[in-house]
C-alpha cells in the first residue's frame, strides 16, 4: 500500500468518519460527562 | 496422560511463553533470555521451545495455543483511535495501517503465530485461541492463587479496549464485573509521566516510582484538576487534551509542558527537583485511584482477599498501600503482572475452561513454584560447561555452600547467585541473582558502579527469611514476589541527622540497620523467603543470620544495566567477568574471581548493550 494512497483514504474516509461518528456517540468517550456517578462501565 | 496447554504473548513487548499442565503452571519464561535482546518482542521460538523441553512434550501433546489477546478487536479499538483523532493522525494512519493490514499484518496474528510455531519443526500445531487481553491478566491473577474466592483487580495500559477490570473469581470460574476502557487508562498515566520525565515507556515506570520519594507531591492536585477526574469508587476519566496518544507515538506534547513547567526532560539528562515532584506527585494520584479500585472490588465482591495484575500491579509502593489500608485482609499479586504474564493467564483461561482443576487450593499454598518455572542447570550440565572452557572452579559439598557463601557475604563480598530454575516474570528472587550484605552502607554504590555500571538512586531490594520478616519491616503478610513495598520496622531505624544532602545524595545518608536496602523514606521493596519456594535460598539467608544476626540479604538482578537477566551458565560466568562480582555460586561450584584466568572479549560489551 502506498502511502499517498493512504493518506487520500485518511482524508476522503477516515476524517468524515471520525467527524461524523464523534457527533454521534463519541467512541473514545472523550467528552466528559459532569453528572456521571461513575466511569465503570459493566 | 495430562493435558498440557501453552500460552504465547508476543509482538508488544516483553514476548513470553507458557505450558500449564492439568491447570498448573508447568514452565514458563521470557525471550528475552534466550535471545539476549532485553524485552524483545518477536515470535518467544525460543521459549516456547524450552517449555517443550521442559515437558519432554512435542506440540502433538498440546491439547491447545492460547494467544493472550484478541488481535481483532484490538485493530478496531487502533482504527477508532486513529479515525477519532482524525485529521490530526495522518502520519500514524499511515504508518499504522499497514503494519496491520496485508500478508502477515497483524490483523492475522494467530495465522502468524501457527507459521511460526510449524517451522519450530515439533510436531503438528493444534488449534489456536485468542483470550482478550484482560482475561488473560485476570486468569494469571487468580487462577494460582492460593484463595477458593477472591477479588481480581487488572490495571494495565491498554490491551484491546479494558485499560481496568474487575472480576469475581470463584472456584475455577471467573465473572468480568465493570471495566474502563481506553483512552482513559491508569498505565498510561503513569507511562506519560515516566516519558514527561526522561524515562523510557513500558520500562522506566520502575524508576520514575523510586524517584518518587525524593519530591514533594506539589502536582498532585493540579494532575487531579486538569488530567484525571475521580470518581470515589475509584473509576476516573482522563482529560484527552492533554495527552498526544491518541494521535500518534510520543505520550505527551506541548500541553503537557505548559502544565509541568518546561519541556520533558531529555533521556539521561540531569534529575531535577521538578521530576522528583511529578514522579511524587503522578506517585500519590496512582495510589489513590488503586485504593479506590481495591474499596470497589471489596463492595462489589463482598471478597476479603483481593488478586492483582497488569502493568500497574507491579507499582509495589502503591500494592504496600492497598495492604496498609486494611480494605482487603491479604493480597497476592501474579509475579509476571506484566504482559509476558498474558501468556501464563491465556493458557490458565484455556485449561480452565477444559475442565482443570485448581488442586493446589487449601494448602495455603499458591501454584507458582515460586515463579521459578524457566530453566535449571544440573551439576552436570555445569560441570560440562566448567571443564569446556577450563574455567577454575571448586565443587562442594551440597552441605556446604551456604556457609561458604554466607561466609564470603559477610566477609563483604558480592556474590553471583545461580541456582534451581530461572525466575519468570521481570524480578529477580533468589534464583538468578547478585547478593550482597544490607548492612555496609557502601554496598548499594559498590553493587551499582561496579557491577551494574550505573548510579541509580534506587536503593536495592531486600530479601529476607519469612519467619523474621516482622523484626525488620512493617510487613503484615507475605511478599515472596517482591511486590509489596514496607517501611523499615521502627527497630531497625537510626536516628538521622542533618548531612545537608540533597537529591539523589540524600540516598548515602544511613537511615537504618540495613542502609543498602533503605530508601530515603524508610521503605524497603521487601521479598520474604519461606522454605517452600526456594529451599537453597533459604538455606543461604538462615546461614547468613547464623554468622550474623541478620536475616536481610541485597538482592538484585543478575545482569549488568541494559542487559536481560543470565540465563545459562555462559550468561552468568560472562557477567562475573565483566563486573566486580567477586564469587559465583552455580549449582554446587563455587567459583571465585581472583582464580580466573584475565577476561578478553572483542570490542566493547558497554557499547553493545543498549542503555535501559
Ligand atoms: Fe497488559
Amino acid at each position: 500500500m502506498s502511502k499517498l494512497l493512504l493518506s487520500v483514504a485518511y482524508f476522503l474516509v477516515a476524517t468524515p468518519v471520525g467527524w461524523a461518528s464523534r457527533l454521534i456517540h463519541d467512541p473514545l468517550s472523550r467528552r466528559r460527562d459532569r453528572r456521571a456517578q461513575t466511569y465503570w462501565s459493566a | 496422560m495430562s493435558e498440557l496447554v501453552l500460552g504465547i504473548s508476543a509482538y508488544y513487548h516483553d514476548s513470553a511463553a507458557a505450558i500449564v499442565r492439568d491447570g498448573v503452571p508447568a514452565a514458563a519464561a521470557q525471550e528475552e533470555r534466550f535471545s539476549r535482546k532485553r524485552h524483545d518482542s518477536s515470535f518467544p521460538a525460543q521459549a516456547v521451545g524450552y517449555c517443550l523441553d521442559e515437558l519432554g512434550a512435542s506440540l502433538e501433546d498440546v491439547s491447545a495455543v492460547a494467544y493472550y489477546e484478541d488481535p481483532r478487536l484490538k485493530f478496531r479499538r487502533v482504527l477508532a483511535t486513529l479515525v477519532g483523532a482524525a485529521p490530526t493522525s495522518v502520519s500514524s494512519f499511515s504508518d499504522t495501517v499497514p503494519r496491520w493490514l496485508g500478508k502477515g499484518g497483524k490483523l492475522r496474528t494467530l495465522e502468524v503465530v501457527r507459521r511460526e510455531l510449524e517451522s519450530l519443526d515439533r510436531g503438528a500445531v493444534p488449534a489456536i485461541v485468542a483470550r482478550r487481553h484482560h482475561e488473560s491478566h485476570a486468569a494469571s491473577a487468580f487462577f494460582p492463587s492460593p484463595y477458593q474466592s477472591a477479588a481480581v483487580l487488572c490495571v494495565d495500559g491498554v490491551g484491546e479496549w479494558a485499560t481496568t477490570t474487575l472480576w469475581h473469581g470463584r472456584g475455577s470460574e471467573l465473572t468480568s464485573l465493570a471495566e474502563i476502557r481506553f483512552p482513559h487508562s491508569l498505565g498510561l498515566l503513569y507511562s506519560a509521566f515516566t516519558y514527561f520525565c526522561g524515562f523510557k515507556v513500558d520500562s522506566g515506570e520502575y524508576k520514575l516510582m523510586g524517584l518518587a520519594p525524593y519530591g514533594e507531591p506539589r502536582y498532585a492536585d493540579l494532575i487531579r484538576e486538569r488530567l484525571i477526574d475521580i470518581k470515589p469508587d475509584g473509576s476516573f476519566h482522563l482529560d484527552m487534551r492533554y495527552f498526544e496518544y491518541l494521535r500518534g507515538h510520543v505520550m505527551t506534547g506541548r500541553a503537557f509542558e505548559k502544565l509541568f513547567d518546561g519541556p520533558r526532560r531529555e533521556a539521561e539528562g540531569p534529575l531535577t527537583e521538578r521530576e522528583f515532584d511529578l514522579a511524587a506527585s503522578v506517585q500519590q494520584v496512582t495510589e489513590e485511584v488503586m485504593l479506590g479500585l481495591a474499596r470497589t472490588a471489596r463492595e462489589r465482591t463482598g471478597e476479603s482477599t483481593l488478586c492483582l495484575a497488569g502493568g500497574v500491579a507491579l507499582n509495589c509502593v502503591a500494592n504496600g498501600k492497598i495492604v496498609d489500608s486494611g480494605i482487603f485482609d491479604e493480597l497476592w499479586i501474579q509475579p509476571a503482572a506484566g504482559d509476558a504474564g498474558g501468556a501464563l493467564g491465556a493458557a490458565l483461561a484455556v485449561a480452565m475452561e477444559r475442565g482443570a482443576g485448581r488442586d493446589h487450593v487449601g494448602t495455603g499454598q499458591d501454584a507458582m513454584s515460586g515463579a521459578l518455572l524457566g530453566p535449571a542447570f544440573s551439576d552436570a550440565q555445569i560441570a560440562d560447561y566448567l571443564r569446556s572452557r577450563g574455567i577454575p572452579h571448586h565443587r562442594l559439598d551440597p552441605a556446604d555452600l551456604a556457609g561458604e557463601v554466607a561466609a564470603a557475604l559477610a566477609d563483604g563480598k558480592i556474590i553471583g547467585w545461580f541456582q534451581n530454575r530461572m525466575e519468570f516474570g521481570p524480578r529477580a528472587l533468589g534464583a538468578r541473582s547478585i547478593l550482597g550484605d544490607p548492612r555496609d552502607p557502601a554496598m548499594q554504590s559498590a553493587i551499582n558502579l561496579k557491577t551494574k555500571f550505573r548510579e541509580s538512586f534506587r536503593p536495592f531490594a531486600p530479601a529476607v527469611l519469612a519467619q523474621d520478616a516482622k523484626d525488620y519491616f512493617d510487613l503484615s503478610q507475605e511478599s515472596p514476589y517482591m511486590l509489596l513495598v514496607a517501611q523499615v520496622a521502627a527497630a531497625q531505624q537510626l536516628p538521622v541527622t542533618d548531612s545537608g544532602a540533597t537529591g539523589i545524595d540524600l540516598l548515602h545518608v544511613q537511615r537504618s540497620t540495613i542502609p543498602a536496602v533503605t530508601h530515603v523514606d524508610c521503605s524497603a521493596r521487601v521479598q520474604t523467603v519461606s522454605a517452600v519456594g526456594n529451599p537453597g535460598y533459604h538455606e543461604l539467608l538462615s546461614a547468613f543470620k547464623a554468622r550474623t544476626g541478620c536475616p536481610v540479604l541485597v538482592n538484585t538482578s543478575f545482569n549488568v544495566r541494559g542487559e536481560p537477566i543470565v540465563n545459562s551458565p555462559h550468561d552468568a560466568y560472562t557477567c562475573f567477568m565483566r563486573t566486580n562480582i567477586d564469587m559465583l555460586a552455580m549449582g554446587n561450584f563455587l567459583l571465585h574471581k581472583s582464580e580466573q584466568p584475565a577476561w578478553t572479549e572483542e570490542g566493547d560489551w558497554r557499547t553493545e548493550i543498549p542503555l535501559d
